[in-house]
């Protein structure tokens, strides 16, 4: 039975009347996702505990993966929710420690880690004739292709005044506009060369600390990366109405031939291309701690009459490396409050 | 520990047996509005219909961005164009390749997010599935029709079923209109029964549904509605000659023409009347004046009204776009907003040079009533609208722009406000005036006295310009009258597709659109029909559907 929704008319008087029309169709045979995994870990110690670590792998199949299947508009809505389709992933971590240097005094040890998944969907619940499974473009939903991909129009640089527009497969263009790729290589720009250029996912992810203690005192650094993701975002729009919150403000003119950014007229971006590469690769490697502490020796607490007291210092998210323009490369949204960079200091004290 | 381990191992066996059921998943409506709660009794199916009567109402507001839905059919036309240009209204009003694509926004809805705004073709299909529920479960045993008789159930459940088909023939004639062949749905919509190998149904398989539709509702809406809830049979009637006149069975759309036009309750506003009546103004522009609008408040010559209320924060008000789309963004001359100028405009939308060039000097729709003809800046001085050709250039704010959508708040602090709350004529008499006098002509018969010319006179005389003789009546004096009296009213690229009048006439009076300002190549054959939403052709799994030709 469709879900109702609120729309409202006037009387004579106008005054409000309640109407309800369907907004939602509800598919009965909705039932739970069932996922099938297989772990497997090794823990793994060298010399006498100054190398050690572990690796694990998974392999998981999703049958009935809950999805928002787009149907044609012709239903009265443009989407359901169903369980259809099975995907099927694979991962493998790895962490290492080692504790490079041991001595009375000094000690440095690394932790590392590295993780990898990947993903793939094996059916949507759409055969060909020879029950081979077949792709939902509607849906950015592509067989062997994780679930969160981008499929779009690639961004090719910019038509400049040297180009041979009115040959090429873009003849109405003007210098200026943004040039796209031929990826059928039939002459001209049509829905067929959309493909995939980018995955909304990492295709691995890393860590590393390093920590350093002599005596008292103690240092560690903090990384982390991500790589292989591409994002939107709303920072290089094109568009009249986002201009106003962009932050690409090098346009391009006659006098600044750039070939990263299209001029600044309305109608410059035909086809609507929302990635431009480098600045859309939210690939990053970010400093994301230093931490510094320092225990004061007995000799002084016992001085002092306390039982301990702990100096300590704390920076976070000291500097990001990125080509991302986006407002963080963590952040799926341009909006809100950007990691902010942290310092803290304080002290622990025991009496 | 060797308790633990009992312990540990029945919870086990206990979790291991009793997991969650598929039965756990069942619903019973209780809070939720369902179709199955609805539809029990009269009242059930007059708040569906309410829901109904809105779904035209998006015609006049801005679903998608910042001008008039209607705009679709209005600009790229003879008497229409783009002033301040968008993205998206560039494919329209210039016919350029890659901004009329397949892909864009109006037509397919927002993509990313499936709740965001819909495209025209969401809107109009969740209209006509609206419509079909309503239909299917009426016709249903078992519903309370509150009548008190069983011939005041029957009538009671037939004007229900009548709106529902007036409104679903309504939803059909534009989606045939701007995109040809489409798929014919009549059914109720479930999720079990929900397709996704549609086929384009053939334009005359939608148009015999069309009829149908539309006579029924004839047959059982009153012959007259003061109550803005009840449509009148007569909007069916303008529709059905309409269709008529497309499919060139020109008698019967004479027929039903007249039935409109020879309705005592409707007649042409031919004197003043209303609330402006003391003051300078024209019959002609009376009829548009909030105040005047609804049938109760004296307007005879309204066939089809959408109310409209400016209580802030009332459920049931819903703003129009009308007069932000068509005045011009006159603030930019320093003018202040005032209800004198209309409120505030934003020009998306502007009349051709063409339109302004064809009225005579003393014609009440071209009079200073009609139209802004100039403004006085904040330092008094004044400023003469530009009505010339040459003008038509982009973000042209002083181009000359109608006044027939004026209205702003009383509250000077509120005359610069973005929307219009004023009630909505959506179709009138006027229309079916021209509609008979073609369909008169049509079959020959262009006499003064009671063919072609008399009711195109009717027309001209209650707007002092000079009465016609049976020789002018030719089809394109008729669609100049047609855009003299209507502009900005009427589809005007529904009227020219039906009458096969689009390219020749926009290429001859829409300097624009014909690609000669900017040099493009400008409005091709195959821009007769509008591209199908790529996004429906995709998410069409089980059958290929083909895009209409010329589109990528």
């Amino acid at each position: 039975m469709p879900t109702m929704s609120n729309e409202y008319y006037l009387d004579n008087s106008g005054n409000p009347l309640v109407g309800f029309y369907p907004n939602k169709l509800a598919d009965p045979t909705l039932s739970w996702e069932t996922t099938r995994q297989f772990n497997m870990g090794w823990d793994f110690s060298f010399l006498k505990g100054r190398i050690f670590g572990s690796v694990d792998v998974f392999f998981a199949n999703t049958f009935d993966l809950l999805l928002n299947k787009k149907i044609p508009q012709i239903n009265g809505v443009n989407s359901i929710r169903q369980n259809i389709g099975k995907t099927k992933s694979r991962g493998i971590e790895f962490a290492l420690s080692t504790l490079n240097i041991k001595n009375d005094d000094f000690t440095w040890r690394t932790d590392f880690n590295i993780s990898h998944s990947k993903n793939e969907i094996v059916d949507v619940g759409l055969f060909d004739e020879n029950r081979n499974p077949v792709d939902n473009v509607a849906n950015r939903w592509f067989i062997g292709q994780p679930i969160g991909v981008v499929y779009a129009y690639k961004f090719d640089g910019i038509w400049q005044e040297t180009d041979d527009i009115l040959n090429s497969h873009m003849p109405e263009a003007r210098p200026g506009d943004v040039k796209v790729v031929d990826y059928n290589g039939d002459g001209k720009i049509t829905t067929d060369d959309m493909h995939i250029i980018g995955r909304k996912d990492p295709d691995y992810r890393i860590g590393l600390m390093n920590t350093f203690t002599y005596k008292g005192i103690s240092l560690s650094f903090f990384f982390n990366a991500a790589h292989g993701v591409t994002r939107y975002t709303e920072y290089m729009n094109t568009y009249f109405d986002g201009k106003t919150n962009i932050r690409q403000r090098e346009w391009w003119t006659p006098e600044n031939r750039i070939n990263t950014y299209p001029a600044n007229r309305d109608d410059s971006n035909p086809y609507g291309i929302n990635y431009f590469g480098k600045t859309n690769d939210a690939s990053y490697i970010r400093l994301s701690d230093i931490s510094v502490g320092y225990s004061l020796p007995k000799s002084i607490t016992g001085k002092l009459g306390i039982s301990r007291l702990e100096l300590f210092g704390n920076v976070k998210n000291v500097f990001t490396l990125t080509d991302y323009i986006g407002l963080d490369p963590e952040f799926d949204l341009d909006y809100g409050v950007p990691q902010t960079r942290t310092f803290m200091f304080g002290f622990r004290l025991g009496l | 520990m060797k308790k633990i381990t009992h312990i540990i191992i029945a919870l086990a066996i206990l979790v291991l047996y009793t997991s969650c059921s598929d039965s756990f998943l069942d619903e019973k409506a209780k809070d939720e509005t369902y179709a199955d709660n609805l539809f029990e009794d009269l009242n059930g199916f007059l708040s569906a219909k309410y829901a109904l009567l809105h779904f035209p109402r998006h015609e006049r507001r801005e679903p998608i961005q910042s001008a008039e839905l209607g705009v679709i059919w209005k600009i790229g036309t003879d008497v229409a164009w783009a002033n301040t240009e968008l993205s998206w209204t560039r494919g329209l009003n210039q016919y350029t390749k890659a901004d009329l694509t397949s892909t864009m926004q109006f037509l397919n809805g927002d993509v990313t997010d499936p709740s965001g705004r819909p495209g025209i073709f969401l809107i109009l299909y969740r209209c006509i599935n609206s419509a079909n529920l309503i239909i299917s479960r009426a016709e249903k045993p078992g519903v309370n029709w509150m009548g008190g008789s069983p011939e005041k159930d029957e009538a009671n459940k037939n004007e229900i079923i009548a709106h529902a088909k007036l409104i679903r023939g309504w939803a059909y004639r534009h989606l045939i209109m701007t995109f040809g062949d489409v798929p014919k749905s009549v059914d109720e919509i479930t999720g079990e029964n929900y397709r996704d190998d549609w086929e384009r149904n053939s334009v005359e398989e939608i148009q015999a549904q069309m009829e149908e539709d539309f006579l029924y509702a004839e047959q059982w809406l009153p012959d007259n509605s003061k109550d803005v809830t009840r449509l009148s049979k007569v909007i069916a009637q303008h529709y059905l000659a309409e269709l008529y006149l497309w499919q060139g069975r020109n008698a019967e759309a004479e027929a039903k023409a007249k039935a409109v036009v020879d309705n005592p309750n409707y007649r042409l506003i031919t004197e003043r009347y209303g609330v402006k009546k003391n003051q300078p103004g024209c019959p002609f522009m009376d009829q548009f004046y909030d105040g005047n609008i609804l049938p109760s408040q004296g307007n005879t010559e309204a066939l089809w009204v959408f109310p409209n209320s400016e209580v802030d924060n009332l459920l049931g008000r819903y703003s129009n776009s009308m007069r932000r789309t068509w005045v011009s963004a006159y603030n930019n001359l320093n003018v202040a907003y005032s209800p004198e100028y209309g409120g505030r405009g934003i020009g998306r939308a502007a009349i051709t040079a063409w339109v302004f060039s064809i009225y005579e000097d003393e014609d009440d729709r071209f009079s200073e009533h009609a139209i802004r003809k100039s403004y006085v800046t904040r330092d008094g001085k004044t400023v003469v609208c530009d009505m010339d050709k040459s003008k038509m250039t982009t973000n042209n704010h002083k181009w000359a722009s109608t006044r027939k959508w004026d209205w702003t708040f009383d509250d000077p602090s509120r005359y610069g406000e973005s929307y219009s709350f004023a009630d909505q004529t959506y179709l009138r008499l006027a229309d079916t005036y021209l509609l008979l006098a073609e369909a008169l002509h049509q079959q020959g018969k262009n006499s003064e006295t009671d063919g072609a010319a008399f009711y195109i006179n009717e027309i001209r005389k209650r707007s002092n310009a000079t009465p016609i003789t049976a020789g002018d009546v030719t089809i394109d004096f008729i669609l100049d009258e047609r855009a003299r009296e209507l502009v900005t009213e009427e589809n005007r690229r529904e009227t020219l597709v039906r009458t096969g009048k689009l390219i020749e006439r926009t290429r001859k009076y829409n300097h624009i659109a014909s690609g000669e300002r900017n040099g493009g190549a400008g409005i091709q054959d195959y821009n007769v029909l509008l591209p199908f939403p790529q996004i429906v052709i995709e998410a069409n799994t089980g059958r290929v559907m083909e895009q209409n030709p010329g589109y990528n």
